[in-house]
């Protein structure tokens, strides 16, 4: 009786592992693992946000920019803000830094600040973890973009909207904020992996707004210094 | 063919070969097994790994024996034997409340040991001639026993299982306590209800006082309960309230002891002591072994191996596997199947996301330890047969259902496992 | 009486094959060498900072390098977590490479000194690998645990608040022997706080400006190729000088972003010490697939060549968001990655503050870094 129970186990083993092999369907995209045992929590970085989908841009192929950029339009004084406050404020007064011209770059500034600048460039993409380090609440955030969106519709300001954080600044806040910005804007800079669902180059086609899909970060430097040099 | 699967199968082979061939105990039969797979592996005989693994465990190891010598004291000094008398002469006129408790006394030493056999030796031994006397037919109190010690061992406070799954990716033992009570209570009153409540209608006191031996309850009272009592008290004040100092777990089980030295029938101590320990060493030896086979598994790659191929598998098939090969596995070495095959599935169900890994790893424990009723092993239903006077196969049958909602309610809480986190 | 004499022959040969491998575990307790370099300035322990760990396990070398000149001060950390091999071997590397021209730069390469002394169980981690330099000679580096030796702490309790208030209860609970869960640490808490404390008291003494705490995460992990950087309302220039070396190393083709500590990371080094000191936290993770769970045969070729074909083969399938390479991430990518992520930083640190410039070479490009190998990186020890 045990002979062929440990024949049957071993086989049912054997057969389990073996039929283990590497030529299997694969699975949907699914979250990596939160190692408890490694450095820190409490990302906002969601990397389920990722959807496969065909790009215009690759590594080879770093700037698609679909529709004219009247350049005249970007004058000095220019400023550099922040909508949700991001990482990607930061770099963009990096780029901006780089790019070598003049600006001023306030990621909290208010109305009042902006009033009178000509060219306006707003880093969209919200972080709960960016507003919590400034002290910001979520209503808050929004109601001072919806005042400097004001004040820049009566100054008749020229608006850039650089979403260059990628797919993770999709949530409901970000999408919020860049609605705002992109119903006034003359210009949109996207990292391409946010346009996933294609939200911005529809919305750019339809009010026929030039929007230049960057394949990363740091090709805001070259977009940047495409314009203002 | 992978070196992996190689060492593997070389790992797996030389155990099973050893185990049940040779007839090696499972801790050897796991040391050769860890050797083979480090030979065939290209390690030698890496001395550090099979040390290393074989200390993981150290902690735990010290406070099974711990438990061990107050389970002996408690169930010496007469508590157990006066807490049966107590629950059948006071509940007897509620068969279905008076069962369930006789269930939990049955579960004690399991809950607190973590072993089956040392629930079915212990209380499971003073028991039975209650069930008996009862009315319950013999079989079905194999049965009850049985299962009863398998729900005890998955119980917490400890759950060895569910210790060598989290230990192997690298979870600490803790939280474990509310995912084990939902899965172990439920199916272990289901259990005693279906097995016995039938036979429970219309019970005579005087019969039943005929044939439990209320001396000892009498002769000593409350005074034998203190030992549990202080258990109990100073294990969860411990966990409670961080001002408590931090004894320990192995100190609270030897202070608790030696009160129950003092609190009911005199015994030597020395000589049960020692006898208690021989039921343990096997136990510890165990955990020894496994600790071994896991770090040498690691080593040659061949944990990562299976996670990997598993993960190709899809996890459809993970799933189907932690309910039919595990418990099947059982019938070897259930802290085997928590180590060869729990930890791999739990690292397969954390990568696929959107689960609770504690809740998890105890429905996986829990599979794992329904494994000690297979036979041929079959370590608590043998003993439960023993203790009745019957073959194992009529026990067997009557756990046939019981072991099946048990599958299913694992199952259940697997599968919602963000539910119940 | 046979029977006692079987129990004995029994107990000799188990006696036998523990000592046999004790000298294996002992053996750990010997430390790497370091090769000379003539611009060290001197050799401090931290115990100068943290009088408690004067003579315990944890007592570790800081490596001063004063340039003399008027700049900043950064603080270097390698070996927070001993399994996270490329955080040490780059301190050392750094140690044994750097010439200072501004400034002062310390350097800790073994921060958790007892968690270097063990391996952790089940996990059949190697204990050592090896580096072959390029006049032929062999260098070998241990491998150890994420946390302090039990041996040096134990038992862990199971409630413990540390002075960051994270509360270490639950699974957290052995997370008491973590010198990254502990920061600021108690000059007469437990061993590992004393470290933490140590570290805490060096950036006040010291006026330390920047530190880089170098670590390595298994790839499942989500901050990998990620720089943290600690937020406060009187640190704003932090997120800033991080940004403009996210760029730089960017523009160099390696990737690189930066994150906000968060919120309730207490206790960890960027967010703890970044709130109670007047130093910019940053700390930097390189991919480590020896670490993950995932991991097949440990050897040489899994550790230093970081090559596991099991990681790559679960990215492909969707589980690993990582974008594991094909044929491995070695130490010397690793390695040159923090070193250029070292030295951009203390470059946006300068230019952002020119009157407290740190100015240093020696580590090279990241190109010059990875051309060159850890064989030519790394001196020989004579």
């Amino acid at each position: 009786m045990k002979k062929i129970i440990v024949v049957l186990l071993a086989i049912a083993l054997l057969i389990g592992f073996g039929s283990c092999s590497k030529a299997a369907t694969p699975a949907a995209a699914a979250p990596a693992a939160n190692t408890p045992s490694t450095g820190t929590v409490d990302s906002e970085y969601d990397p389920n946000a990722t959807v496969d989908f065909e790009m215009k841009t690759s590594a080879d192929k770093r700037v698609v920019t679909i529709g004219e950029i009247d350049k005249s339009l970007y004058q000095s004084p220019i400023f550099v803000t922040s909508f949700g406050q991001s990482t990607d404020a930061a770099m963009l007064d990096t780029v901006m830094k780089r790019v070598g011209i003049d600006y001023h770059y306030n990621p909290t500034a208010t109305a009042d600040d902006i009033a009178g600048s000509k060219t306006v460039i707003i880093a969209v993409g919200a972080s709960t973890k960016g507003l919590g380090a400034a002290g910001i609440s979520e209503a808050d955030e929004t109601a001072r973009a919806k005042a400097i969106m004001k004040q820049i519709k009566a100054d008749g300001s020229q608006v850039i909207c650089c979403h260059i954080g990628g797919s993770s600044r999709r949530g409901a806040l970000s999408d919020e904020l860049a609605d705002m910005v992109m119903k006034q804007c003359s210009y949109i800079v996207l990292k391409e992996d946010a346009n996933f669902d294609s939200k911005f180059t529809d919305f750019a086609s339809a009010h026929n707004i030039p929007i230049s899909l960057i394949f990363a970060t740091k090709d805001t430097v070259s977009v940047f210094t495409d314009i203002f040099k | 063919m992978d070196i992996e699967l190689i060492c593997l199968l070389a790992m797996l082979g030389v155990f099973l070969l050893s185990n049940l061939l040779l007839k090696l105990p499972v801790s050897i039969s796991m040391v050769l097994g860890a050797l083979a797979g480090a030979i065939v592996g290209g390690e030698g005989i890496p001395l550090r790994h099979l040390f290393e693994g074989t200390f993981t465990y150290v902690d735990t190891m010290l406070i099974i024996s711990s438990a061990m010598l107050f389970m002996t004291v408690i169930q010496e000094s007469g508590a157990l034997e006066a807490l049966n008398s107590v629950i059948v002469t006071h509940f007897y006129k509620y068969p279905a409340l008076m069962l369930i408790m006789l269930m939990l006394v049955i579960m004690f030493p399991g809950m607190i040991t973590g072993s089956s056999t040392a629930a079915v030796l212990s209380a499971g031994a003073l028991v039975a001639p209650v069930l008996l006397l009862i009315g319950i037919p013999k079989e079905k109190a194999g049965a009850i026993i049985a299962i009863g010690s398998i729900m005890g061992m998955a119980a917490p406070p400890i759950n060895i299982p569910a210790m060598l799954i989290g230990g192997g990716v690298d979870m600490p033992y803790i939280g474990f306590d509310g995912p084990l009570l939902l899965l172990t209570i439920p199916c272990a009153v289901f259990s005693i209800l279906f097995l016995g409540l039938k036979h429970c209608r219309n019970l005579d006191i005087e019969k039943l006082e005929s044939g439990l031996d209320l001396e000892v309850g009498k002769k000593y009272g409350f005074k034998l309960y203190i030992p549990i009592l202080a258990l109990f008290v100073l294990l969860i004040a411990s966990k409670a309230f961080p001002a408590f100092p931090q004894i320990g777990t192995c100190l609270i089980f030897l202070v608790c002891a030696f009160i129950g030295l003092f609190t009911g029938r005199k015994f030597n101590f020395w000589e049960k002591a020692l006898k208690a320990m021989d039921t343990t060493i096997p136990v510890l030896a165990k955990l020894m072994g496994v600790g071994m086979f896991i770090q040498i598994m690691t080593l040659v790659g061949a944990r990562g191996w299976i996670v990997v191929s598993c993960l190709s598998l899809g996890i459809a098939a993970v799933y189907i596997a932690s309910f039919t090969v595990m418990p099947a596995f059982g019938a070897i070495s259930s802290y085997g199947a928590a180590s060869v095959l729990g930890v791999p599935f739990l690292l397969v169900m954390i990568q696929q996301g959107r689960c609770s890994d504690i809740v998890v790893a105890s429905c996986l424990s829990f599979l794992c330890c329904l494994g000690d009723l297979m036979p041929p092993t079959a370590l608590a239903g043998n003993y439960a047969a023993q203790i009745v006077g019957l073959k194992y196969k009529p026990v067997l049958i009557h756990c046939i259902v019981p072991f099946v909602v048990c599958i299913a309610v694992g199952l259940a809480v697997m599968l919602n496992s963000l539910t119940f986190a | 009486m046979k029977e006692y004499w079987k129990n004995i022959v029994v107990l000799l040969i188990a006696l036998l094959f523990a000592v046999l491998a004790s000298i294996d575990f002992i053996s750990m307790q010997v430390q790497e060498k370091i090769a000379p370099n003539q611009n060290l300035t001197e050799v401090k322990m931290l115990s100068c900072y943290s009088p408690g760990l004067k003579g315990t396990d944890s007592d570790t070398e800081v490596y001063v390098f004063d340039s003399g000149n008027p700049g900043g001060t950064m603080l270097i950390l390698g070996g927070t977590h001993p399994n996270e091999s490329a955080g040490m071997v780059s301190a050392i590397a750094t140690i044994e490479n750097l010439e200072v021209e501004r400034g002062r730069v310390f350097i800790i390469p073994w921060t958790n000194k007892s968690g270097f002394t063990h391996t952790s169980p089940l996990d059949g981690m190697q204990d050592r690998f090896s580096i072959t330099l390029s006049d032929g000679s062999i260098r070998t580096f241990r491998v150890g645990n994420r946390l302090t030796n039990p041996v040096d702490q134990w038992p862990d309790r199971t409630y413990y608040e540390g002075t960051s208030g994270r509360k270490l209860i639950g699974s957290e609970s052995p997370e008491i022997r973590n010198v990254n869960r502990l920061y600021y640490g108690k000059e007469n808490g437990v061993l590992t706080e004393r470290v933490c404390y140590g570290i805490y008291n060096l950036i006040n003494a010291e006026g330390v400006d920047l530190t880089m705490d170098m670590h390595e995460g298994s790839p499942e992990f989500l901050y990998l190729d990620c720089t943290m950087v600690n937020q406060k309302a009187d640190n704003e220039k932090a997120m800033s000088i991080a940004s403009s070396m996210a760029l730089s190393m960017q523009l160099d083709g390696l990737d690189m972003r930066t994150e906000y500590s968060g919120k309730s990371s207490y206790g960890l080094s960027h967010r703890s010490l970044g709130d109670n000191t007047a130093s910019m936290m940053t700390l930097m993770e390189t991919y480590n697939p020896s670490m993950g769970p995932l991991h097949g045969k440990m050897d040489d070729d899994l550790i230093v060549n970081g090559n596991e074909p099991n990681y790559y083969q679960a990215h492909n399938e969707g589980y690993i968001y990582f974008d594991v390479p094909e044929n491995g991430y070695p130490l010397a990518e690793r390695v040159a990655r923090h070193l250029t992520c070292i030295s951009y930083l203390a470059q946006s640190y300068s230019e952002a503050n020119p009157h407290d410039a740190i100015v240093f070479e020696g580590l090279g490009s990241y190109d010059d870094i990875v051309e060159k190998g850890l064989g030519n990186l790394l001196k020989p020890i004579d």
